[in-house]
């Protein structure tokens, strides 16, 4: 049920992410049953009546090792099975030819494209299915890129340049709000991003990115 | 061993001896008992203010840009309406305030001071005089860290993390001497903890009771034994931090501030350091006082008291190398995500263990649903809530939609609140007949606990839903965001259930002051429990014994055992023999 | 005795009106003269053009920043322009800067150190930036519900004004040490009238342009006409 409020994912490896996110739902929620039912019944079958005697015991060591090597085979499964998502997401940053350079400030994304001197505040334009490379700065505090249907966050740092990537199968105009504390203006700091399909790129970018100064 | 070293160590003096002051016996108190009163007080004044702080938060978030009741007379300029830097104001004093002077206090500070002593046969802390001054050092940590509100341009308003450069630069703010403030008084706060853990560890090393072994020490001793070790590593990594981070706001360094060559990072690895060992420190007492009411409550032994003490053990050695899940998108390098999952996952397993244990000491039992019983009951299971929850997190990739996100306040206060608090609530309805000598209204307690319970729930478990939804933390006003809109109508509803949440803890300030002057008066031990303290009047005189300190013979939790006629057998009574009474 | 008395009443009467007589004249409207300055400027306007995706219905889609604001006649606008030599009691008139339209209007706001009243009649969340050295900086957010702030200005400087919310918001205060000044207006003109009459110094500044000052000699009743081109 908590799914149900995933936004809808539009990226590709978006996909990965809530398959990951499913699996931990189904066995934290299994386990939410099993230990909170366990608990109910103990809890009436062993209430205090007259003439009960509670059962001395010290444990069980069987049953100590089972519920050590149990979930933690369950947990290094998880694990071997979150690694590789991430190395994908977040280390191996695939070839492509399209970048954008993104400064964060308080409180505007700025948005430029190489071989364009404009800068764009708190929008920006993609092409849909094709790897997009971030260049993420930051001119003041700490930011965070977040695109809730990306799946996306990446912390934007002052002082270094954050290389991070998506490619989004769906066109349509995205929200992109900061996710980290940056000021005052914090609760509002948000942009637009706008997947294209190619021609309506081609015309966007024609239209765009010719030219030098601030659009 | 022990007992030689214990006798001659305490200050033993004459029965008979000169009547101290008002000022010596109730402000500068050096008696362990007093001094846990101290801190118990002023964690609960705190948890006042930090509780209205929080439901400032949620009105904003409910009703954004609109009057909050009873601000109209503070904020004059717009007649109530929290402005978007007093609104960060409010939710990172409502954390640091809880945090630090609350949780701590009550759980380390006042139930440190308290049990340990007297739930290992010693008659008060290996230094006294320290241990006066770590409550005192408190304290004027609390008043520094209350008077930032009153200074021009406001408390701090970076957050409870107080990210740099964001923290580090006056300008990025606005704000000034409170952020200095924040820093000079965690400065301060660190000492005492410092103070604190080197006086809890010692005094469980050296001044056990004779036949009082480790592993026959109470597991809620064993949790604060293990709370002072994580205090005494951890705190320095935080007190250097925030002097560093002082230093460049106020002298023109620049250890976080890239203009002059520092590093942002820096920052975030110094106080996750500190900052994820210090949330063990927050629940490790608060398990280690559930483990001790459950078996009393039960009738029956704690189940796996060996698995239990360990596993604690393991909680504290993994805590250091864990932090680094509160980076995974930091921009620090990704192959350490990678390593930090794999420490992550594997805390969760002492854990996992720790709740079978308590799953364990249930089963078979004769359960009596006292008042401390029912909050022990209610911290295993909102424990169990807010540790699941964390599985989400644990798993990087999923952590990068959830990091910074509601999901995450939900685990915090499943944990926190869930955890600590209700241990914390479960620890003064214990030992309350103990420390103050009076026993607590029953039906007040019950008044206290099931809105607490019921409207803890209502308003914390929503935030996974709008955590999930993608809703960010510290913001005010969610209506600013399209793709938040539709779930608008859930921060209605946690506001509405924290209002009530709130109001709900009237009948615990009620029953506290109700009882502290006109409860039953205790007898010397109205739980039938095993441990130590209860061989003690209620309350402790000074030196907490007569002449003769306890000897120990047994474990703690040896309820319903066949060597006794009662279904319970303290740790003091002299063993069985052959021709005893006790049946065998 | 009694003379002796009258003799002392006399001389302190005769001192009394003497004082009274040799009071300096109050600065005030007698006796100053008219400096009538026209501020042009030969090269081309500057104005940026930006598209805005924020409170798109208070600022617009579009954000139009003027940097340089050439008006007919090559007349520049927005150049603060003042008799730094002229000492006088500072305005009473109260100064004001409103952000409206996601733009402070007046772009170019001239004082006396003093109070600013800083108005936010857009419904929305503006921010109060300064970048300053005399003065402290301010970094102050104002909402929408907060319609007046008053921040105090106590020494001498320009000031750049700027909003975090809305990044191409630009201003500036100019905090003068003499009440004589005057902000040229679309055609390069400003006036500033009862300039105490000598030899004084008249300066321009403007914000991209830089400064420049003259020397002139101000006549009481009279008219002193000074012209300025700025460069780049």
């Amino acid at each position: 049920m908590l799914d149900w409020w995933l936004p809808e994912n539009v990226s590709t490896y978006g996909a990965e992410i809530d398959w990951l996110f499913h699996l931990i739902y189904y066995i934290t929620g299994a386990t939410f049953v099993l230990v909170f039912v366990t608990m109910l019944v103990f809890i009436v079958m062993y209430r205090d009546r007259p003439g009960r005697t509670a059962r001395y015991t010290h444990g069980n060591t069987p049953l100590e090792i089972a519920w050590t090597i149990v979930p933690a085979l369950i947990l290094v499964i998880l694990t071997a099975l979150s690694v590789p998502a991430w190395s994908r997401i977040k280390m191996q940053v695939p070839a492509s030819d399209f970048d954008v350079n993104v400064t964060a400030k308080q409180f505007n994304w700025q948005v430029g494209y190489p071989g364009s001197d404009k800068v764009f505040l708190d929008e920006m334009h993609v092409p849909v299915n094709k790897v997009v490379r971030v260049h993420l700065r930051s001119q003041d505090v700490i930011h965070s890129f977040f695109v809730p249907q990306f799946r996306m966050k990446q912390d934007a740092v002052p002082g270094r340049e954050i290389v991070q990537w998506f490619e989004v199968v769906k066109p349509g105009k995205y929200e992109w709000p900061c996710a980290e504390l940056c000021g005052f203006g914090h609760s509002g700091m948000r942009g637009w991003i706008y997947v294209h399909t190619p021609e309506d790129y081609a015309k966007w970018a024609a239209e765009n990115l010719e030219g030098k100064g601030k659009q | 061993m022990s007992a030689t070293s214990a006798t001659a160590h305490a200050h033993v003096e004459p029965a008979g001896h000169h009547e101290l002051g008002f000022v010596r016996t109730y402000m500068f108190s050096t008696d362990h008992k007093m001094i846990a009163r101290q801190f118990l007080f002023l964690g609960l004044s705190m948890m006042i203010i930090g509780g209205l702080l929080a439901l400032v938060v949620r009105w904003e978030l409910a009703w954004p840009e609109t009057p909050v009741p009873g601000l109209g007379m503070i904020l004059t300029e717009t007649g109530g309406i929290l402005e978007p830097s007093q609104y960060n104001m409010a939710f990172t004093m409502h954390a640091t305030i809880m945090i630090f002077f609350v949780i701590m206090p009550i759980l380390a500070g006042a139930f440190g001071n308290f049990c340990i002593p007297l739930m290992i046969g010693a008659r008060d802390m290996a230094f006294p005089f320290l241990n006066m001054l770590s409550f005192w050092v408190a304290a004027v940590a609390g008043v520094l860290m209350l008077a930032g509100f009153f200074v021009p341009g406001g408390h701090a308003a970076a957050g409870w993390t107080s990210y740099a450069p964001l923290s580090a630069v006056p300008e990025y703010t606005g704000t000034n001497w409170g952020q200095n403030l924040w820093c000079i008084s965690l400065f301060v706060l660190g000492i005492s903890s410092m103070m604190g853990a080197i006086n809890y560890i010692t005094t469980i090393i050296n001044m056990r009771a004779p036949g009082m072994k480790l592993f026959r020490m109470p597991l809620v001793v064993w949790s604060l034994f293990i709370t002072a070790i994580l205090l005494l590593l951890a705190l320095p990594v935080l007190t250097s931090g925030v002097a560093m981070l002082l230093f460049d706001r106020t002298l023109g360094t620049s250890w976080f501030k890239p203009s002059g060559g520092g590093e942002p990072l820096l920052w975030q690895h110094l106080f996750w350091y500190f900052g994820h060992p210090e949330v063990y420190i927050l629940i490790l007492p608060a398990m280690g006082i559930a483990s001790e009411i459950l078996p009393v409550f039960c009738r029956k032994p704690i189940f796996g008291y060996h698995a239990m003490a360990f596993s604690m053990i393991a909680i504290a050695f993994l805590s250091w190398v864990v932090y680094g899940h509160h980076m995974f998108v930091s921009g620090m390098n990704p192959a350490l995500g990678m390593a930090f999952t794999v420490t992550t996952m594997i805390i969760a397993v002492p854990s996992a263990i720790k709740t079978f244990n308590w799953l364990g000491t249930l089963w078979g039992a004769r359960i009596q649903f006292t008042v401390p019983m029912l909050n022990a009951l209610a911290f295993v299971s909102m424990f169990v809530i807010g540790g699941l929850s964390g599985i989400f997190m644990a798993s990087t990739p999923v952590d990068i939609y959830i990091q910074d996100t509601y999901f995450i306040v939900a685990h915090i206060h499943y944990v926190v609140f869930g955890g600590s608090i209700f241990g914390a609530f479960a620890a003064i309805y214990y030992w309350f007949p103990k420390m103050f000598g009076r026993m607590t209204n029953t039906v007040l307690g019950h008044l206290h606990f099931w809105p607490t319970f019921v409207f803890f729930n209502l308003t914390f478990f929503p935030m996974h839903i709008i955590g999930v939804g993608g809703q960010m933390r510290r913001i005010y006003n969610p209506m600013q965001y399209e793709f938040l809109q539709h779930q608008q109508h859930w921060n209605v509803f946690i506001t509405m259930s924290a209002l009530a949440l709130g109001l709900g803890q009237i009948p615990f300030v009620i029953n506290f002051f109700w009882s502290l002057f006109a409860g039953k008066k205790a007898p010397l031990n109205p739980w039938n429990a095993n441990t130590l303290e209860w061989t003690a009047a209620s309350p402790p005189p000074h030196l907490n014994w007569g002449p003769t300190l306890p000897t120990v013979y047994r474990g703690p939790y040896e309820y319903s055992s066949p060597e006794s006629r009662d279904d319970w057998l303290p740790q003091t009574a002299p063993p069985v023999t052959a021709a005893g009474a006790r049946r065998h | 005795m009694r003379r002796a008395l009258g003799v002392v009443l006399a001389a302190a009467l005769v001192a009394g009106v003497a004082l009274f007589v040799q009071r300096p004249d109050p600065v005030d409207a007698q006796g100053g003269g008219t400096v009538e300055v026209t501020v042009t400027y030969n090269g081309a306007p500057v104005v940026e053009k930006l598209k805005v995706n924020k409170d798109t219905e208070k600022c617009g889609t579009e954000a139009v920043i003027e940097k340089v604001v050439v008006g007919g006649n090559k007349g520049l606008a927005n150049a603060v322009v003042s008799v730094p030599t002229a000492k006088g009691a500072p305005k009473m008139a109260k100064a004001t800067v409103d952000q409206h339209g996601c733009k402070f209007v007046p772009h170019v706001t001239a004082m006396t150190p003093g109070d600013l009243e800083l108005k936010n009649s857009d419904d929305i969340l503006h921010n109060i930036h300064t970048y300053s050295t005399a003065n402290p900086s301010i970094n102050k957010a104002q909402p929408k519900f907060k319609k007046v702030m008053m921040e105090k200005f106590e020494k001498p400087e320009i000031i750049k004004l700027t909003c975090d919310v809305h990044s191409w918001m630009l201003g500036w205060v100019a905090v003068l040490p003499t009440p004589f000044f005057a902000v040229s207006d679309a055609s390069g003109a400003a006036k500033i009238e009862n300039v105490p009459a000598g030899k004084q110094t008249v300066e321009v500044w403007h914000e991209t342009l830089g400064k420049q000052t003259k020397e002139v000699d101000v006549k009481a009743g009279q008219v002193v006409k000074v012209g300025f081109e700025m460069k780049k």
